[in-house]
């Protein structure tokens, strides 16, 4: 591979990586997002227009001018990921990027991402050990020792736990409940994700013992 | 503790001098101090205070603060100042006591050295390092420098470590704070004993500091790549610098100042030393 094969692969898949404060290059929080249009040549002008849109995109317009150290790590997080946006790749890869973050910032870029996929169509590449996460994906790829071990949905990929455990990992705490729950002869799904799913499997259960009382 | 570190001195202000352009606020820089080695004469140093007098009031900081600016060299002041009035001969005799014999002309001359001294730190920290923000210096810098780069020096590449370095220093400030109170809860004492003693408890925050460093610095190298860094060729900047109408009045007044300075020395030569 060449450089230019490698810059060409760079262009188009943008990389967030998992400690936001090694990935600012500037000192102030839109010159850090301008940093990608400028390496790719844009004009200026248009530099300043996706800069403007990509901290609109994360709700860091307010901080435009702010220095990165002055910003909680999901705020820097979110200012990382308007860096990658205005370069405009086709796939974005994030990396463990929630892994050093706080609940809140957890969330705040949780949903930056979510927003970016569905509404925006951009590919999402997200690598997490967060399996509550791992539940919000089209698709759900688990890799062991360099090794694909699983590939499906959520639903599908969840339901497989011994395989899951053998490999280290957790279930979702909802999925579990319910499939112990199976386990002990209830008519529950294996596959319920969300509290929410869970909720409504049990409750239906539930109404239909009342009826067949 | 070490959060309070205050980075540079810049002082963020609403004056023409803080809103001049970088590149020309280092070229009045530059000639302001070469006005200041051309000085010559008693009405030339006289002209020269009023001027930098004048720049302190254009650029709107306390005084209290641009005096602070001598402090770091007033050692040298003292020094150079003694220097002359000691070592000067000359032919008027002030006094003479034991071997010391003190002359008009060394005491003269210590005065306009040390005018020389204040007026050039005072002009450039108002000039420079007061009003302008250190990104906007680096800016500055790698764009003056940049016809440089036919000759291959990599003008583009230190300003970008500078930026850098800059960039990271609160983040290395914030890292050190972090070790030291993990070393401390370690019982590790930093504030007493020999002077020897404080520097080797430093020792265990320095190793840590270092390595840490060397891990951050490999990986902004990978997400920079990732966006799709490739050096200064092909780079375009978000930001324009143009020059404004104050900006060449200020490249004017400068121009005017030197050739003042030049006349003043020619037609008022008044010289005492």
């Amino acid at each position: 591979m060449t450089d230019d094969d490698l810059f060409e692969i760079r262009r188009r898949v943008g990389m967030v990586f998992q400690n936001p404060d090694n990935q600012l290059v500037a000192t102030i929080v839109e010159e850090d997002v301008a940093f990608g249009p400028e390496n790719l040549g844009v004009p200026p002008k248009e530099i300043r227009q996706r800069v403007d849109d990509a901290l609109d995109f994360v709700k860091m317009k307010k901080f435009a001018r702010h220095s990165p150290h002055q910003l909680s790590g999901g705020q820097k997080q979110r200012v990382a990921i308007a860096g990658i946006l205005a370069c405009k790749p086709e796939i974005i890869v994030f990396d463990e990027s929630t892994a050093m973050l706080d609940p809140l910032g957890r969330a705040e870029v949780m949903s930056t991402i979510e927003t970016l996929n569905k509404k925006y169509g951009t590919t999402v590449v997200l690598i997490t050990h967060y399996m509550e996460e791992a539940c919000r994906a089209g698709r759900v790829v688990v890799i062991d020792s360099g090794k694909k071990i699983l590939d499906g949905t959520p639903k599908e990929v969840f339901e497989q736990t011994q395989i899951l455990r053998e490999a280290g990992l957790d279930v979702p705490q909802t999925t579990l409940l319910l499939q112990e729950l199976a386990d002990l002869g209830y008519n529950l799904p294996r596959n319920a994700l969300t509290p929410e799913e869970g909720a409504e499997a049990l409750a239906k259960i539930l109404s239909e013992k009342d009826e067949t009382k | 503790m070490l959060k309070d570190i205050t980075l540079g001195q810049f002082f963020p202000g609403n004056s023409v001098l803080h809103k001049l352009d970088p590149r020309i606020k280092i070229i009045i820089c530059i000639a302001y101090i070469v006005g200041i080695f051309l000085c010559d004469s008693l009405a030339a140093y006289i002209f020269l205070i009023a001027v930098t007098v004048l720049l302190m009031m254009i650029s709107q900081l306390p005084i209290k603060t641009v005096l602070k600016g001598i402090q770091p060299v007033v050692v040298i002041i003292i020094f150079t100042a003694l220097l002359n009035v000691l070592w000067r001969g000359g032919e008027t005799e002030l006094f003479s006591f034991w071997i010391i014999t003190i002359y008009l002309e060394g005491v003269a001359s210590a005065i306009f050295m040390m005018i020389r001294i204040i007026a050039l730190v005072i002009g450039t920290c108002i000039i420079l390092t007061y009003t302008t923000s250190p990104i906007a210096l680096t800016d500055a810098i790698e764009r003056l420098l940049s016809p440089l780069r036919i000759f291959k020096i990599p003008v583009h590449e230190f300003a970008m470590m500078m930026t850098i370095a800059l960039r990271f220093i609160p983040t290395l400030i914030e890292e050190t704070d972090k070790i030291m109170n993990a070393q401390k809860a370690r019982g590790s004492d930093f504030s007493t004993g020999s002077l020897a003693e404080r520097a080797k408890a430093l020792v265990p925050v320095l190793v840590p500091l270092f390595i840490s460093s060397f891990r951050r610095a490999d990986e902004l190298a990978v997400a920079m790549e990732c966006r799709c860094y490739r050096g200064g060729s092909g780079r375009t900047r978000m930001t324009q610098l143009r020059l404004a109408k104050r900006d060449f009045l200020f490249m004017f007044l400068t121009a005017l100042f030197i050739v003042a300075v030049l006349l003043i020395n020619q037609y008022f030569p008044i010289y005492i030393a």
